[in-house]
């Protein structure tokens, strides 16, 4: 810690001295109306050197005394230049113009903004939410889920359970933001599935190292959603159907009231389906025979139901805030429970659902109180209910039939309506310095405190407890760039805060609640370094450093009040994980455009929060373990001809390893350095798009794109132990789904047919959970702008 | 003698019942052993999740070591998977499979598992190795459990030669004395020389980590025909019966000498200590004799029981003073004289043999005149002793490799 602080130190001395040299130049782009452009690109001519404006339309370069040709260029307005003659600081300002020609928007290979993250320091994949992907029914986990390193595992159809993991470390390994904010301010169930992607413009997925200003105790990685920030009024609604009675609507828009300059945000997203698609060689009773026979049935208690409702209210570009927005939302979720662990384990009746309402402000203001100093605040409570409902003495079969059972679907105890309430109080500061272009300072809290009530108003029985986490977590952070911006390094430490309010204290020799009863404190250390350098244009390095923890959740600590006890000695998780690659863009002719990249990672987990069974039959207690080791490569190639043919492939491997050296009884393990089973450790995905324009009409587009998903076959369990031939394995995916868009009236009229599993692969990601077959979705969405 | 050697040669240490196979010419050659590993974590109270099936022909000392790399099978078919907790009998395993709707009869063979029945529930339903069995005789099994809601106790009857339901049922059991739940599944037991089943279990006030036992546990005696509890009797000398959860899946609680006479493993909660106790049910009786205690001044809990003949048992306990945890180094096994109510400790070569890692384990079976014991000791690869029950002779068996859980030992018919 001392010797990366000490570096932090040398470097800015090291760095603000030759920066002294240099002059800035800065200024503000703005569309003919005032209202300031984000995210558009100011580009050097004949350098390597740009930047790119930030919310407020803002940039700065520093550069060397000298004449320079500037482009100021976004996409939908003409580009404006300026030769400008630098010999001191100046300004420069860019009024762009709207165009009808470049329309063009760049889907996943974008510049922009996307690059801009992308060249940073830490190892990253940004996505960018263009239209080509909001007009397909794709959710965001099927999006993400196509990207490298990224493995998403779902046990069946719409708005089933999934598993995201991140370079192998997955679970709880990994954090979820939106704008910065914990996603869990929408709901607790609330997941990526469920956000529309017409709300978002780029998604960040950081592998193994998580930049300070997310505020995440995150061992993996994390993924935070930015969502768009339009300047104009706009409204973006769209509808679909396809297969297993599935429907999809969706309302975005934004409202300007120009007197006083209020912006009203509405979104509206409702998503249906009775996910009633066939599941392959499920086993029904033959009676005639006497004998479990495999035939093909529909699943018959999958409804699921999504509605989410949200309205900001605020302003922009004001004196007194560059944003202040005022939200409220509202997530409902409903979902019937078809299957239990296994797929013979049918279930007919139980159900689960949440509602979750928010209510949140943000505020943003630049120069606050000195001179380039921004401010991003936040804060939000979510009242969050959800409720399993499992009162039916019932066990189904794949026929749908059933017999009246002395025993519930779930659990096999008595009927249970459990509720969990988890009010939660998210906090965020967020302040960025930039002392001149080449360094900038950021600092940033954020508090998360959560209530998990639980109780049930059936099973007596049940002992209803309520318990209360508060997490505070501490970033700062330290970014410079050397040589004209070929070099971008970032420094960082987190501070992490857990406070806990242990309210029980009985069996206190196996909880250790007699020690850490009442209130306590604990504090804990993260720190970490990320660092870019570009070789020549097409070639740049990448090295990233992290020392995470992931600090343990309510039910590890403080057990369930049931069937899991409390462990307050419980340590975080922690990992130290290393990102080491290349990346760069190739032009190698007019219209062409290579994109490549290739990284090699290490995450060793240690200190791995594991239940274990306890002494007393049929309890369990988390407990502190060895942990893993995960060695891996990845790499990804995309290329674009003229925005017209885009092809891409990735491929990812990790070897995770075990490292519990002992058994619980302090014997050897023979799982020691084994491979970690029921883990993807091969996978790749492809993609091919091809665009045509002006088919039919003016002004109008149609592309047609196929996606291929690759997952090497797998062991359910560990693979050196039992015979080979006899062991369960999850078997090789290869599936493909095309789309057809047609776009016209640039982009206003949009509409897409879709084939998902177009060889109606049987597929599963976890041991025999089938996931659905080949459907068909059409989808029609009108972009008013 | 006769009866003796008969209950040496049998299969006693699956069927717990006294019911026992008069196959008196048992030899090597009609039996082979199943050994039960886990990876990673424990078998028994996992769901056997990673357990591996291992059956060997032989454990003397001139087999091969016992390991499962690459070898063994998984104790799962088809998507269901198998608990480790079942039943045995002959050649065969009979469980509630994961699914949770079916009860199925299943054989491994080599490294596969083969299901030869099964039988969807038609009225009762049962949960994963909640449940406890009894065998009327060779092809008449009764499962029984407590229901959902843990207030009432269901029953089941099945022919296992071709798992056909024979019966269901409610017991007419009411629930004890400021009781709101039975325990989970209880012991069940037939008595064939009483010709009477015995149901063990006791009351606790809820469910869940916070229910209280209510009183000592009961003793229902009930006719196997019809199933009608004839007495119901509150026991004094112990508190609970070891292994309640989940009946005999696992762990051999219940034994019988040749006159009929039952005894069961219990224990008491005395000073913090479980402290065992091994009672004794006289044949014909419906309550234990107060004056028997066959483990008196237990260390610890006693866990597991098994009857060798010629007044003499098995018996796996622990030690509380070496430590309570299911991996404490402090379990370990002895030969019980029943009749003068003594204990001595299992030695190999006039050296007690140190003590065993693993609570939830059942490493021992007896068969052909012998009892096969399977240590986990700690400075020591795991291994099985052979005990002569005629001689008392102990002699070093094979022995297993590292690495793994060695949670459970079985002996199954070979096919003819």
């Amino acid at each position: 810690m001392r010797t990366l602080l000490s570096a932090t130190f040398i470097c800015i001395l090291q760095t603000i001295l030759p920066a002294q040299n240099n002059v800035q130049l800065s200024g503000k782009i703005t569309d003919a109306n005032g209202t300031p452009i984000p995210y558009a690109t100011v580009k050097v001519e004949n350098t390597t050197q740009g930047a790119y404006t930030d919310d407020t339309g803002f940039y700065s370069l520093q550069l060397a005394p000298g004449k320079y040709k500037i482009t100021a260029s976004f996409i939908s307005y003409q580009s404006q230049q300026a030769d400008i003659l630098l010999e001191a600081d100046r300004k420069q300002d860019f009024v762009l113009k709207e165009s009808s020609e470049n329309l063009e928007e760049v889907i996943v290979y974008g510049k922009g903004r996307t690059q801009q993250i992308r060249e940073k320091a830490l190892a990253v994949n940004v996505l960018q939410i263009g239209g080509t992907l909001q007009n397909t029914s794709a959710n965001l986990n099927s999006i993400i889920g196509r990207t490298t390193s990224v493995r998403i595992r779902e046990e069946g159809g719409a708005g089933s359970d999934f598993n995201l993991s991140i370079n192998g470390l997955s679970g709880n390994s990994v954090r979820y933001f939106m704008d910065g904010m914990p996603l869990s301010s929408l709901g607790s169930e609330v997941s990526l599935a469920h956000i529309p992607t017409n709300i978002i413009e780029h998604v960040e997925i950081y592998k193994g190292v998580v930049p300070a200003h997310l505020g995440a105790d995150a061992l993996g990685g994390a993924i935070n959603i930015i969502t768009k920030k339009n300047q104009r009024n706009y409204l973006d609604v769209s509808y679909g159907a396809g297969s297993f009675d599935t429907h999809k609507a969706d309302l975005n828009a934004q409202l300007t009231e120009p007197r006083t300059g209020l912006i009203i945000r509405p979104t509206i997203s409702v998503n249906y389906s009775k996910n009633d698609y066939t599941m392959k060689g499920v086993e029904v009773w033959d009676e005639e025979s006497r004998k479990y026979i495999p035939v093909n049935r529909k699943r018959f208690h999958d409804d699921y139901c999504f509605l989410f409702g949200q309205i900001e209210v605020g302003f922009a570009h004001k004196s007194w805030a560059d944003a202040l927005f005022i939200s409220g939302s509202y997530s409902k979720i409903n979902k019937e429970l078809q299957l239990g662990s296994v797929q013979n384990k049918v279930y007919g009746m139980a159900e689960k659902e949440s509602n979750a309402w928010n209510l949140s402000v943000r505020y943003q203001k630049r120069n606050f109180i000195i001179k380039e100093l921004l401010l991003n605040a936040s804060l939000s409570h979510t009242w969050d209910h959800s409720l399993t409902i499992d009162t039916a003495f019932r066990k189904y079969d794949w026929n749908g039939n059933y017999i009246t059972s002395p025993r519930n679907e779930i659990t096999g105890r008595a009927r249970s309506m459990r509720h969990y309430k988890r009010p939660a109080t998210i906090a965020r500061a967020n302040l960025e310095y930039r002392l001149n272009a080449s360094h900038s300072f950021n600092a940033n809290y954020l508090l998360n405190r959560m209530n998990n009530e639980r109780y049930d108003n059936i099973d007596v029985d049940f002992e209803a407890s309520n318990d209360v986490m508060a997490k505070h977590i501490l970033g700062f952070s330290y970014n410079h760039a050397l040589f004209k911006g070929k070099m971008d390094n970032t420094f960082f430490i987190k501070e992490y805060i857990n406070h806990l309010n242990i309210r029980q204290t009985d069996l206190s020799s196996i909880t250790g609640s007699k020690e850490a009863a009442g209130s306590t404190t604990q504090d804990f250390f993260g720190y970490g370094v990320g660092s870019r350098f570009t070789v020549v244009e097409p070639l740049s390095l990448k090295a990233s450093y992290e020392h995470s923890v992931r600090l343990p959740l309510a039910r590890e600590l403080l057990g369930n009040g049931t069937t899991v006890y409390a462990n307050v000695a419980l340590k975080p998780e922690s990992s130290n994980n290393v990102n080491l690659g290349f990346f760069g863009t190739w032009h190698p002719a007019p219209g062409h455009t290579l994109y490549y990249e290739a990284n090699g990672f290490l995450r060793y987990a240690d200190n791995y929060i594991q239940a274990k069974v306890s002494e007393k039959e049929g309890m369990m207690q988390y407990e502190n373990i060895a942990g893993v080791h995960i060695k891996g490569v990845e790499g990804e190639v995309r290329y674009d001809r003229q925005n017209k043919l885009q092809l891409s492939a990735n491929i990812s491997y990790q070897d995770a390893r075990d490292q519990n050296k002992y058994k619980t009884d302090g014997k050897p393990s023979a799982t020691y350095n084994n491979r970690v089973p029921n883990q993807p450790w091969l996978f790749g995905n492809a993609e091919a798009g091809y665009t045509w324009r002006d088919v039919a009409l003016p002004e109008s587009k149609l592309r047609l794109g196929c996606t291929f998903q690759w997952v090497h076959w797998y062991f359910l369990t560990w693979e050196a132990y039992g015979a080979r031939e006899s062991k369960a394995r999850i078997p090789e995916q290869r599936i493909c789904n095309a789309d057809l868009t047609y776009s016209w009236n640039r982009e206003r009229y949009n509409i897409s047919l879709e084939c998902a599993n177009l060889f109606d692969e049987t597929a599963y990601d976890n041991y025999k959970l089938q996931k659905p077959g080949r459907s068909f979705f059409v989808k029609f969405r009108l972009f008013i702008h | 003698m006769f009866m003796v050697i008969s209950m040496a040669l049998s299969f006693n240490a699956c069927s717990k019942d006294n019911d026992h196979d008069d196959d008196d010419d048992t030899t090597a050659a009609d039996y082979h052993f199943d050994v039960f590993m886990t990876v990673g974590k424990h078998g028994g109270m996992n769901q056997g999740d990673g357990t591996i099936v291992k059956s060997v022909d032989s454990l003397t000392a001139n087999t091969p070591m016992i390991d499962i790399q690459n070898d063994g099978v998984e104790f799962r078919s088809g998507s269901n998977v198998y608990s480790m907790e079942a039943i045995v009998r002959g050649k065969y395993y009979y469980q509630v499979p994961s699914s949770e709707d079916r009860f199925t009869k299943l054989q491994v063979a080599g490294n596969s598992v083969n299901v030869i029945q099964e039988q969807p529930f038609v009225q009762n339903t049962y949960k994963v190795r909640s449940y406890t069995n009894a065998w009327l005789n060779d092809s008449t099994l009764i499962i029984l459990a407590a229901n959902g809601a843990a207030d009432e106790i269901i029953w089941t009857r099945l022919n296992t030669n071709n798992m056909k339901i024979l019966t269901e049922g409610t017991l007419d059991l009411p629930l004890p004395d400021g009781a709101t739940v039975f325990n989970a599944s209880g012991i069940l037991t037939y008595n064939k020389e009483a010709g009477k089943l015995y149901y063990f279990y006791f009351g606790k006030d809820k469910s869940g980590r916070t229910g209280v036992k209510t009183s000592q546990f009961l003793i229902a005696v009930i006719n196997p025909s019809t199933m009608a509890v004839e007495h119901n009797t509150l026991n004094t000398l112990a508190d609970e019966m070891a292994g309640s959860a989940y009946g005999e899946l696992m762990q051999s609680s219940v034994m019988y000498d040749e006159t009929g006479n039952l005894y069961l493993a219990a224990f008491s909660d005395v000073d913090n200590m479980e402290q065992g106790h091994l009672l004794r049910l006289n044949k014909g009786q419906s309550d234990f004799d107060a004056g028997y205690e066959g483990f008196p001044n237990a260390e610890g809990k006693l866990l597991t029981i098994q009857y060798l003949g010629n007044g003499k048992a098995l018996a796996y306990s622990r030690n509380d003073a070496a430590g309570k945890a299911i991996d404490s180094y402090s379990h370990y096994y002895s030969i019980i004289n029943l009749n003068t109510k003594t204990r001595e400790r299992l030695k190999y070569n006039g050296q007690e043999i140190p003590y065993s890692g693993g609570r939830f384990a059942q490493r021992t079976v007896v068969v052909d005149g012998k009892a096969y014991i399977g240590v986990t000791t700690k400075d020591e690869n795991p291994c099985i002793y052979i005990y002569d029950i005629a001689t008392g002779n102990v002699e070093k068996g094979v022995e297993i490799a590292e690495g793994y859980f060695f949670d459970m030992l079985r002996v199954v018919k070979n096919n003819e």
